[in-house]
């Protein structure tokens, strides 16, 4: 009951009167109630640590000297309640009792008015007394509301004195990368070096950025080394605190964990550029990058080849052996397209049984010598389907380059005609035809 | 895109439309001849047929008629391909109801241009 209802900032601030001298007591509680304060005035400490048990005030005078209990165990009485730590308490003494005011000091006073009573005083360390508390209680609901959203978003904090170097980590900073949850602070090491390695000039650049005051707030999303030797994805967020002439002396903020939403980000990127049954390229991907190339060799004039792979009667094989098979086929082939090419090819599965490779700074006749790598790995590799059936797989290329000023349409035109003429010379070919 | 059906006997040159008509975003069905090709349109309801007209077993005149005697199939439309060097298949394809004509072997720019116009895209 102690502390302050949450209507009380608009009321007028309560005061605990205790002075057993009536006349002392009319004259300060009149006093006081023009200024504005609702005031309870009682006789004796007991009396005054009733009132508190039974309603909330928002400050408390005690008389020094009062029948009954004291001010000094009255004052006791009221700190050693758990809900009574906060309340403002000034102390009423005799003059020149330096002992008292410093024994009133030790028992948690929060300040004191000498008798005979200076009101003016009184009144202006009452008014100091009622507006710090009140500041204290807003910061503290303040803290109280800001760890509650991190302990619900399940956030770990941090706040890094600048001057001295001490960063506290909140335990659940520690638990985010696999560490038993501590509180214990440490220099910004402590931070930094947790950071992975190749994410630590981003880091360092966004805080700089921030700390110079480039940016409006310290924002950044990168990994962190956990305990188990992997890593876990979190974005930082934080904002410095400046003096008078700008500087930074501290800087705070929250770790949030994005593991789960980067996985399922790249897995979505993944899936929109990539076949998910041979981790090639898909063909939307495969064309975009054929664009690039068409574009990019017709500016800095350099050869470009595109070429198609087409499984032979593949749909037989799908109806002789079954699709996990034709699947598996399918997969073998990707990663023979991976073996032969070289470093800058692009491969891509266009559909079905078809794939396709770009060949930038590629003439035509040095495409056809990797297609034909390829080809023949295919035609020696003995495939056994689930019956433990032993059967080949061929497969027909057609290659073209890209002649000046055409676009990536027509190169796919051209490679599509060499795969049509190749087919028609009879399959497991490639068109044009290697040259020696 | 569409469903197509393309009724052609000739392995190659199934092959080789089919497969340019799927990377133009196209799902195709095949039949080799003309009375598969006439299951597959009941079964399949095609948005449109490229229907070879010398085919086995049923050829594709008697196919078209067919699909167009058919009051469930009348309104897919039909491009017929029929060879190049024999002069009247055009006036024979429309009159066995085709909706349109080319030839082979077939030039793809202009066989894709008449297959979006049947089908509304062009």
């Amino acid at each position: 009951m102690y502390a302050v209802s949450e209507t009380a900032r608009e009321k007028p601030a309560s005061v605990l009167l205790a002075e057993d001298d009536e006349m002392s007591r009319e004259m300060l509680s009149r006093r006081l109630e023009r200024r504005g304060y609702e005031v309870v005035g009682v006789p004796d400490g007991r009396c005054a640590l009733d009132a508190l048990a039974g309603r909330a005030f928002d400050l408390v005078l005690l008389d020094w000297m009062m029948p009954e209990l004291s001010g000094i165990d009255t004052l006791a009485a009221i700190r050693a309640r758990q809900d009574g730590a906060d309340l403002p308490v000034i102390m009423i003494t005799a003059k020149d009792r330096s002992d008292d005011i410093v024994l009133a000091f030790e028992r948690g006073a929060s300040d004191y008015v000498t008798k005979p009573v200076d009101f003016a005083v009184a009144a202006a360390r009452i008014q100091t007394q009622i507006a710090l508390r009140k500041a204290r209680l807003e910061l503290r609901a303040s803290e109280e509301r800001y760890a509650l959203a991190a302990r619900g978003a399940n956030d770990g904090l941090w706040d890094w004195n600048l001057l001295e170097d001490v960063l506290y980590v909140s335990p659940r900073w520690r638990e985010m990368l696999g560490e038993p949850a501590s509180d214990q602070a440490g220099a910004s090491s402590l931070w930094l070096e947790r950071v992975h390695a190749e994410d630590l000039d981003t880091v360092r650049s966004a805080l700089d950025a921030h700390l110079r005051g480039a940016s409006a707030h310290f924002e950044c999303e990168h990994r962190m080394r956990s305990s188990d030797g992997g890593h876990v994805w979190v974005l930082a967020r934080g904002m410095a605190v400046r003096d008078a002439a700008g500087r930074p002396y501290r800087i705070a903020g929250s770790q949030t964990d994005i593991t789960a939403r980067r996985a399922a980000y790249e897995q979505l990127r993944l899936d929109a550029t990539h076949d998910p049954l041979t981790g090639l390229y898909n063909r939307r991907q495969l064309l975009a990058e054929l664009e690039q190339q068409v574009a990019a060799a017709q500016r800095y004039q350099y050869p470009l080849s595109f070429c198609f792979c087409d499984l032979d009667h593949f749909k037989q094989i799908n109806d002789t052996h079954g699709h996990p098979t034709g699947d598996r086929v399918l997969r073998a082939v990707a990663e023979m397209l991976r073996r032969h090419l070289r470093v800058g090819d692009i491969a891509g599965r266009y559909g079905g049984d078809e794939f396709c490779v770009i060949f930038p700074h590629t003439e035509v006749a040095r495409a056809v010598r990797v297609a034909e790598r390829i080809r023949r790995s295919l035609e020696a590799t003995a495939f056994t389907d689930s019956s433990g059936r032993h059967f080949r797989v061929s497969a027909t290329f057609g290659a073209a380059d890209r002649a000046e000023g055409s676009s990536a349409d027509t190169l796919i035109e051209r490679a599509d005609a060499a795969l049509y003429a190749a087919k028609r010379e009879g399959r497991n070919r490639s068109y044009p035809p290697l040259q020696t | 895109m569409a469903n197509i059906l393309l009724i052609e006997d000739n392995e190659l040159n199934a092959d080789m439309l089919s497969r340019r008509l799927q990377r133009s975003g196209h799902q195709v069905v095949v039949a080799p001849d003309g009375q598969s090709g006439l299951q597959l349109a009941q079964s399949h309801g095609p948005d449109l047929i490229i229907m070879d007209m010398g085919l086995p077993v049923m050829d594709g005149w008697t196919a078209t008629r067919e699909l167009k005697a058919d009051a469930t199939l009348r309104a897919i439309p039909v491009i017929a391909l029929t060879a190049h060097a024999v002069v009247g298949d055009r006036d024979r394809a429309i009159e066995a109801g085709c909706d349109d004509y080319d030839t082979k072997p077939v030039d793809w720019a202009r066989l894709s241009a008449k297959i979006a116009r049947l089908l509304g895209l062009g």
